[in-house]
């Protein structure tokens, strides 16, 4: 039961707005039609029962005021009398009774009659003493003497003489009551359904905008452009179609402005795709141009350095042939200068390998060739080539070299690691020291060069691995080179499958170390 | 003047002054002597306020040599109060008018003389009372008879004889006096005067008799006896007669009724006497102060031929249509 009452109030709830309103103001106008109706002709039968018990008692009273000298009289006039009295309209029979309430005659054919009460103060007045489903039984006494007493009159007595019974019949009031209920529920429907009409006429008015708009978004759900609300109706409803339409504006216009706006960015999207594509063409361009020119330089450069190199090396060595013949204080200036040559030809030669190793670096230009390396050899190799360096700038050099000793590596590659890490800690400390730590073992090679130079301050830390960069980048810088080293370094790292990293102090040193993952990936 | 003689005068005034004084004082605490007249009538509503305005107008007449004081009561009266206006007033004589006035006074009691009037009082149901009652003196009816219907012989009357036996007494004197046969016919209420009006409407002679109405509504009322008796005697063309103003319009051919100012006038006479001789024997009397009634349509349905002259000794004459 109570499933169905909610599926019935869902389904009402579903409904559209005028149906529910129509059902709700029919339940109503029925419903009250039906209430006044039952109200009204109840009222008024209450009403008139009532009225017609007072009219009835009044007649009955007046029956036994004119019945006063039937009493005087036999009882052939008496029995005539009570025949007149049920002759009377509405009236079903009659009785008069004796002062002690006994039935005197009866109208032929009365039914046994209700005992009778005593008479009550007054002169006539009438009393309802019995009520049955077919009528009503009022008994009024009959007396003598004034209504009105004179003030001259000493005695005003009054005798009772007897009852006038008189059985009223309810059929007439009951058809009166039929007959009020069926007017008052006709005019009670009549009103019923001429609200209902007029209530569906404005219940139109209401909708038919709602209706109507409702129509409109449907279109536009189904993809009808330019469609717009009728404004129409009552206030709230035309209101509602205003902001409708100007949504509808609004949407239309941003539409609008999107479309634009995404021809504007697909012809820059083209635009830039095209002016990216120039540039990776150019890039590759200038690229291949970069390694030809590099190409071209590796050779151009290099032989004729080379051959500086060859030819300086050849004087040096003439000069050996000449000790003795010639002026040894000449000598000694040539095989200065011949040093000297030499010296900067070998610093030329390598800063040109070392342009052209990043070249080939970036260009991937650069295979790694694995092999078994010693590792202490190497070491010793590398820090014997810079021992000169260290010299230099008084600098100590310490090696601890630990772990398995023989390694697959590439040696070259490994040995430029090290050699870069140790010319730069070389080069940046005077007078400290510079500690070379290799260690192998575990699935790793971790070379660690510590130093007690200059440092590098925490933010360059980012640069210093970028090529052509330098800490102290000024006009007046005090260490030279090309700024390649650790730009190669890493580089070489990466390609070797390990990274760098660096930590330093200003002022106290700095520690660089390498890690590469053992057996290295190609 | 002598000092002697001045000096028995001088005790002679204060003798005097000391006696005067001795009076007064002694008057006091005896209690005023009685004075006066008060007169009690009801509060009523027209037409019975004309009549007891009539009535006090004629006690005014009759007693300008005496202080009257009148007071009304309602119904019901202020006993208390009337109680404290009777000792400030302290009358000699009361004269109560009407029914209220009348039981109220004999209720509270009082020994001071009183008068009725205005009341349908008869020396049996007010004995050793002074006063008129409403009760028309029978010579003055029978005198009216004869002079309308001087055929007439025989007069019928039902009576209550617990009221009005006094009354008939005194019209069976007049009746012989003028040479009238009375039939009285007792009757104790009103079913036994229907059956004795019934046996009269039958048993009358129309060309000799005549029915006399007793105003005593305990033997004709007017919604039932009257009706049957004036229909009846219509039919019969009996002659009757009544002292009852009302009745003379139901249809009976004369009525003698209250003559008001002449019975004020009696009733102030009858409390001079009481004023001059209270010990006189008292009694209530029959009305002789009366005015005549006459319906002429009456008269011409019983063949009555009457001149200008008679109708013009009546005071309210109805016309023929």
């Amino acid at each position: 039961m109570v499933k169905v009452r909610t599926s019935i109030g869902r389904g009402f709830a579903a409904c559209s707005f005028r149906r529910q309103l129509t059902v709700l103001s029919s339940l109503g106008l029925w419903g009250l039609a039906l209430a006044i109706a039952l109200a009204s002709s109840g009222f008024l039968a209450w009403r008139l029962e009532s009225l017609a018990l007072t009219l009835l008692g009044e007649v009955t009273g007046q029956l036994a005021n004119e019945s006063r000298l039937v009493f005087l009289e036999s009882s052939a006039s008496a029995l005539e009398r009570a025949a007149q009295i049920a002759a009377f309209p509405g009236v079903r029979q009659a009785a008069l009774l004796k002062p002690d309430a006994k039935p005197w005659v009866t109208s032929p054919g009365a039914d046994p009659w209700p005992p009778v009460p005593p008479a009550r103060e007054g002169r006539s007045r009438a009393t309802l003493i019995h009520e049955d489903h077919d009528g009503w039984y009022f008994s009024a006494p009959v007396r003598t003497g004034a209504e009105e007493v004179s003030p001259m009159v000493a005695r005003n007595e009054t005798q009772l003489l007897g009852y006038v019974v008189v059985a009223w019949r309810k059929a007439p009031l009951t058809q009166w009551r039929t007959w009020l209920f069926v007017l008052n529920g006709s005019i009670a429907l009549m009103l019923a359904v001429g609200i209902f009409a007029a209530l569906q006429g404005f219940l139109r008015r209401l909708t038919g905008p709602l209706d109507q708009l409702v129509g409109v978004m449907q279109r536009i759900q189904a993809g009808a452009c330019g469609v717009r609300a009728a404004i129409a109706g009552p206030a709230e409803t035309r209101e509602i179609g205003r902001v409708f339409n100007d949504l509808l504006d609004r949407l239309e216009q941003h539409r609008a402005a999107l479309e634009q706006h995404r021809a504007v960015l697909e012809s820059e999207v083209v635009m830039r795709t095209q002016d990216l594509s120039a540039a990776r063409d150019l890039a590759l361009t200038a690229d291949r141009y970069k390694s030809a020119f590099l190409a071209a330089m590796s050779h151009e450069m290099r032989t004729p350095l080379q051959t500086i190199i060859g030819y300086t090396q050849e004087g040096e060595k003439q000069l050996k042939f000449l000790e003795g013949d010639a002026d040894p204080v000449i000598l000694e200036t040539l095989a200065d200068y011949f040093g000297i040559v030499l010296g900067a030809s070998d610093e030329l030669l390598l800063r040109i390998n070392q342009v052209l190793e990043l070249a080939a670096l970036e260009a991937g230009q650069r295979d790694v060739v694995l092999e078994e390396v010693d590792l202490p050899r190497l070491v010793d190799e590398v820090v014997a080539a810079l021992k000169l360096h260290a010299a230099r700038n008084r600098n100590r050099v310490d090696v601890i070299c630990e772990g398995e000793r023989h390694v697959e590596m590439d040696s070259d590659k490994l040995r430029q690691i090290v050699r870069n890490l140790l010319d730069n800690a070389c080069k940046f400390t005077h007078d400290g020291t510079v500690r070379l730590q290799v260690r192998a073992g575990n699935g790793m090679l971790s070379i660690e060069v510590a130093d007690s130079g200059i440092g590098i301050p925490e933010d360059q830390f980012p640069l210093i691995f970028e090529p052509f960069r330098q800490v102290d980048m000024s006009d007046t810088r005090r260490y030279g080179g090309t700024g390649l080293g650790l730009a190669i370094t890493k580089s070489v790292c990466q390609l070797l499958g390990g990274t760098i990293a660096v930590d330093s102090t200003p002022g106290v040193g700095s520690r660089f170390w390498v890690a590469i993952p053992l057996p290295v990936r190609l | 003047m002598s000092a002697l003689c001045r000096w028995r005068c001088g005790v002679a005034l204060g003798l005097a002054m000391i006696l005067l004084l001795a009076c007064a004082v002694g008057g006091v605490a005896l209690g005023a002597p009685p004075r006066g007249v008060a007169v009690l009538y009801p509060e009523t509503d027209p037409p019975y306020r004309q009549i007891f305005a009539d009535l006090l107008a004629g006690i005014e007449q009759g007693l300008s040599a005496e202080t009257v004081r009148t007071r009304s009561l309602s119904d019901p009266p202020d006993v208390a109060a009337l109680r404290r206006w009777l000792d400030q007033q302290a009358p000699a004589v009361v004269i109560a008018l009407g029914r209220v006035p009348t039981e109220t006074y004999e209720h509270i009691g009082r020994k001071t003389p009183h008068v009725v009037g205005a009341l349908d009082a008869s020396p049996q149901t007010h004995p050793h009372v002074a006063g008129v009652g409403l009760a028309v003196d029978p010579v003055l009816l029978f005198a009216t008879l004869q002079q309308l219907a001087p055929a007439k012989r025989r007069v019928w009357v039902v009576f209550n004889p617990a009221y009005d036996r006094w009354l008939i007494d005194l019209a069976r004197i007049a009746a012989t006096a003028r040479g009238l046969e009375l039939e009285p016919l007792e009757a104790g209420d009103l079913r036994e005067s229907a059956q004795q009006f019934l046996r009269i409407l039958k048993t009358a002679d129309p060309a000799t008799d005549a029915l006399w109405l007793v105003a005593d509504a305990g033997i004709i009322d007017s919604e039932t006896i009257l009706p049957l008796v004036i229909e009846k005697s219509w039919q019969r063309r009996l002659l009757v007669f009544s002292n009852s103003l009302l009745h003379i319009q139901r249809g009976v051919l004369f009525a003698l009724y209250p003559d008001n100012v002449p019975l004020g006038r009696r009733l102030a006479e009858l409390a001079a006497r009481a004023l001059r001789t209270p010990e006189a024997p008292a009694r209530i009397e029959v009305l002789r102060a009366v005015k005549r009634a006459l319906n002429l349509k009456i008269a011409a349905h019983l063949d009555l031929t009457l001149d200008r002259d008679v109708e013009r000794q009546f005071d309210w004459v109805l016309p023929v249509w």
